[in-house]
């Protein structure tokens, strides 16, 4: 059957073109994985070899014992701690009012929260700054974690809603009669029914906060706040870069991210999307 | 005393009135229903009464005391979705039980409770379950489980059998009405089906738009329809109308042309010229036999378009005038098709209505 | 023994200050006290300094120059700028640099959402594994590629050698023409993937049966996807697109870090020269004007764009 063959052939190229796409995300995060396990004079050569000779931990260990790394990272952890945590909090009330609730000026307020998207980060850095530091929050993980939630809170808010939307109204009205007040029947019947999106949400916030440069760059300056993009940057000198230790740092700061991305991809992307869509 | 007494509800929805005024009592142990086309407001009333929304006026009486403006848990009331709304999360035990636990009863007296309410519906085995392990018919016991847990003094369904199949929705027709009596509770039940409000009510309510359109025991809404639009909706199939004017001599000419109708003597006063609608139930009529002219019935000169056999009925299509018109006859009754028959009606089975205000004539 | 035990006798409510919550979560005001702690959240760290970073661009505000004060100096900010030789290149570059990385990344979007539109657990792993980039930090993206794409050790160089492509290394950050395509193409194997997702989002959406009664009207694949997919998906993309003209316009993140405006200007975006100027001659007004600016012309696009594509009128 032509009709038939014809398909076939389609769906043999669709394969080839997503695995090829695969492969080219993919490839050079591989790239770097491999870089990391390399010695410097491996990775400074003029002929390049694609496999290193042996499996070097030597990078990994100086980026845990001879930089201040691992503070780095700790600093990394605490903001984003705070930062998913205002989004849950905040966010997710939000987010449950939206879902359920016709107020007036609701679609207003809803689209609100998404225009502040379109505001320039540097416009926002700015008097932020001068705010931060007039409160005295300025170069503080706190600080920073609360520049953070200018961009990801409206995020949340509207993946959060999406999640909330799926939730059928009448279950709330059932836990009313029941005895709960409102507050209540969210928190015993609707949470524990949107628990995989309120983690897919929280992860993508954590991403995001884990991730971000710009603001943290302009807002920390001390050891003591400086999260690991910025340190990771500094790293990088004018002339010799240290690319085995860059590498290192690279592979063990995504790490977390791969793995929770893993954990979560499915409702995330669920989340992202629906948030998108009707964004 | 009554279970339930509302004065002048009324609710709007922004611009939208969706109640206008509904007044209405239900004595202690009696089983209401609210009947209506979908939108017609039946859910928005329920949930007025349940406290889920607040009415724009109005008062509401719930077992003698007032209940305006309080929180569902404090009125004694209990109510089943048509979505059941389950709560996926818990199991079938901890979902029955909790309008218990809300209140602050111990382990033990929901575990009493729960057991026993569980056994009268013969789901004892099933408390284990989580609502998505269930199936339809399962899921319903269990919304009616959870109801009847509290002993509440009044129950609230919002079609609860509308997500069944026929067949167990006709079962589950019949053990809501065993509970009923058995637990000798107040019912209020929402439905669009007429025939669970015929078998169940004690008491039926048909709203339109907003408003009851007439409210009574089942059988005199049956027999005695106040408009056209309680007419139609009860009964299936639904009450054949024909609309047309008296003529001189106490004849009925059916609108569009057609046979003139001899009318029986009847005690209404029909002025010549008038404009009514006639209305006959497809089970009120039955074939003359040839050659019979009984004294006392409406007649019409019927040439079947489709016959139906039913096995236990027969339904016969016909026209006069303009109207479609069926009739339900015995299934042993011969019929064949193009094969012209007479069709007669009691007199005491007639309707009439008045073609403009479509309410019901009645005699002088 | 504490009031949260489920198996006392009072159901668990949080104590008082529980109690008093869900007393107040039965009030009228309840859906806006839900809101209140987000909406403070959005006033205190975007509207507010949003409001302040308009006015500070018409002020002066040198942090490196306390003497100058930080007066009122009218349109002096924008006077400047329309006399700026970087302002305007800069603008050219966002202009190609914005264009350039979203057409691509829309194209390959589109193309490997058609192809991982599919069943089966091969094309489920890949979709997964395709969007992996759009999960990577910017800091971590952009040093990758410029190890891969070094002029003296980048694999990159060594691959396209030994295909035949090109006869030796080259320094791909050398010249202003292929410093900013080689910056577009890092861009869009970083944000590809966002298009990726939301297009097979909404392949997924369009109901079967369409297709189905398409071939039973003789249509061939491509008419099909004249026919039925692009007009459905015609939201999704506009959608896209805005948010990703946003994100990239707003930005300067990569740009910063891979090759901080260079070489010669030819990656130097008006974000990039606004950050630059904020924190490296903390001349807040002046940044200021640069962002406002970015914000207008964002507003601009958004208006017309939104009126070509005529999404808003069905
Ligand atoms: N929250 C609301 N906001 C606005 N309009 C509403 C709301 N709830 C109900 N309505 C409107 O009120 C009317 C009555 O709705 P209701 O749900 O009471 O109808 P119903 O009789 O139960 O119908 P059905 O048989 O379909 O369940 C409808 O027109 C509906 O659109
Ligand atoms: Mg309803």
């Amino acid at each position: 059957m032509a009709v038939s063959r014809h398909t076939r052939r389609m769906n043999l190229i669709a394969h080839g073109v997503g695995l090829g796409f695969a492969l080219f995300s993919v490839l050079p995060i591989v790239w770097l994985v491999i870089t990391s396990f390399k010695t410097e004079a491996e990775i400074v050569t003029d002929t390049i070899t694609f496999l290193p000779q042996s499996l070097q931990l030597q990078n990994y260990r100086d980026v845990w014992a001879q930089s201040n790394y691992p503070s780095l990272m700790w600093n990394s952890i605490v903001t984003t701690f705070y930062t998913v945590t205002i989004c849950m909090v905040a966010g997710s009330l939000a987010a449950y009012s939206f879902s359920r609730n016709a107020f007036p000026l609701r679609r207003e307020l809803m689209l609100f929260y998404l225009v502040v998207r379109m505001f320039p980060a540097v416009l926002i850095i700015i008097p932020l700054f001068l705010i931060l530091r007039t409160v005295g929050l300025l170069d503080t993980r706190f600080g920073l974690s609360l520049a953070y939630a200018s961009f990801l809170l409206p995020l949340f808010v509207w993946m959060m809603k999406g999640f909330f939307d799926a939730v059928p109204p009448d279950l709330e009205r059932a836990a009313r009669i029941d005895g709960c007040t409102r507050i209540g029947a969210m928190v015993r019947v609707v949470l524990p029914l949107v628990k995989g999106g309120l983690g897919a949400c929280a992860v993508f916030v954590a991403i995001g906060a884990w991730n971000e440069y710009l603001f943290a760059l302009m807002l920390t300056s001390s050891a003591g706040s400086r999260t690991w993009p910025v340190g990771l940057q500094m790293m990088v000198g004018e002339f010799q870069l240290p690319w085995g230790l860059l590498a290192a740092s690279g592979v063990i700061s995504i790490l977390p991210v791969v793995a929770l991305f893993a954990i979560v991809q499915r409702a995330m992307v669920r989340g992202l999307t629906v948030g998108a869509i009707k964004g | 005393m009554n279970a339930l007494a509302i004065r002048n509800i009324q609710k709007s929805f922004g611009a939208l009135k969706v109640l206008n005024g509904i007044d209405l009592t239900l004595e202690e142990g009696g089983f209401l229903v609210l009947l209506g086309p979908s939108g017609c407001g039946k859910s928005t009333l329920l949930s007025i009464i349940a406290g889920l929304e607040d009415a724009s006026a109005g008062s509401i009486e719930i077992g003698g005391r007032e209940a305006t403006g309080l929180h569902p848990r404090d009125r004694d009331i209990a109510m089943v979705f048509q979505s059941y709304a389950l709560y996926p999360s818990m199991q079938v035990e901890r979902n029955m039980g909790f309008g218990l636990e809300m209140r602050g009863a111990g382990v033990d007296e929901r575990k009493e409770k729960v057991g026993a309410a569980a056994d009268l519906l013969g789901i004892g085995a099933l408390l284990e379950r989580k609502p998505a392990q269930l199936s339809g018919g399962q899921r319903q016991r269990v919304a009616m489980g959870r109801a009847i847990v509290r002993k509440p003094r009044l129950f609230l369904l919002d079609e609860p059998l509308s997500n069944l199949d026929a067949k167990l929705r006709t079962k589950m027709r019949g053990e809501i009405k065993k509970l009923h009596q058995s637990l000798g509770a107040s019912i209020v039940y929402v439905t669009h089906d007429q025939v669970e409000a015929m078998t169940l009510a004690t008491k039926v309510a048909v709203m339109r738009g907003g408003t009851i359109e007439q409210i009574g025991a089942p059988m005199t809404i049956y027999r005695e329809p106040d408009n056209l639009f309680v007419a139609g909706f009860i009964g299936a199939p639904p009450m054949n109308f024909v609309r047309g004017r008296i003529v001189e001599g106490g004849g009925f000419a059916p609108d569009g042309g057609g046979d003139r109708i001899t009318m029986p003597a009847m005690e209404h006063r029909l002025e010549p010229g008038r404009e009514i609608v006639l209305g006959v139930r497809p089970e009120n009529l039955r074939p003359i036999p040839p050659g019979v002219s009984p004294e006392g019935l409406l007649r019409f000169n019927a040439v079947p378009d489709v016959i139906e056999p039913m096995g236990a009925d027969t339904m016969v299509h016909f026209r006069v005038g303009q109207s479609e018109l069926i009739a339900r006859l015995d299934g042993q009754t011969e019929v064949s098709g193009s094969a012209p028959m007479e069709l007669g009606c009691e007199a005491s089975a007639l309707h009439l209505f008045d073609a403009t205000t479509e309410q019901r004539l009645r005699p002088a | 023994m504490g009031v949260g035990v489920d198996s006392g006798r009072r159901p668990f409510t949080g104590g008082r200050l529980g109690r008093a919550i869900g007393a107040m979560s039965e009030t009228r005001s309840w859906p806006f006290l839900l809101i209140v702690p987000s909406l403070l959240v959005i006033l205190l760290v975007v509207l507010y300094p949003t409001l302040h970073g308009i006015s500070l661009s018409f002020r002066e505000m040198r942090l490196t120059r306390p003497d100058l004060g930080t007066g009122f100096v009218g349109l002096r900010h924008y006077v400047d700028l329309w006399h700026d030789d970087i302002f305007w290149r800069s603008l050219a570059n966002t202009f190609k640099w914005v264009t350039l990385a979203v057409s691509l990344e829309l194209a390959m979007g589109m193309i490997s959402a058609l192809a991982l539109n599919r069943e089966g657990p091969l094309m489920r792993i890949c979709t997964v594994l395709v969007l992996l980039p759009w999960f990577l930090p910017n800091v971590v993206a952009a040093n990758m590629w410029a190890l891969m794409l070094d002029a003296r050790l980048g694999v990159v160089n060594e691959l396209l050698v030994r295909m035949g492509l090109i006869d030796s290394y080259v320094a791909w950050f050398a010249t202003p023409t292929s410093g900013l395509l080689a910056a577009v193409f890092i861009e869009a194997w970083h944000g590809y993937p966002f298009f990726t997702l939301l297009i097979l989002a909404g392949l997924k959406a369009i109901p079967k049966d369409l297709y189905q009664a398409a071939s039973v009207d003789g249509a061939g694949s491509y008419q099909a996807f004249r026919n039925i997919t692009l007009p459905m998906l015609r939201m999704i993309v506009v959608t896209a697109v805005i948010l990703r003209v946003i994100s990239l316009a707003n930005s300067p993140e990569l740009l910063l870090i891979l090759t901080g405006g260079g070489p010669g200007d030819s990656t130097q975006v008006i974000s990039l020269y606004a950050f630059k100027t904020a924190y490296e001659s903390f001349d807040f007004g002046y940044a200021g004007a640069l962002s406002v600016v970015t914000l207008l012309l964002l507003m601009v696009f958004c208006v017309i764009y939104l009126r070509v594509s005529r999404v808003l009128e069905k």
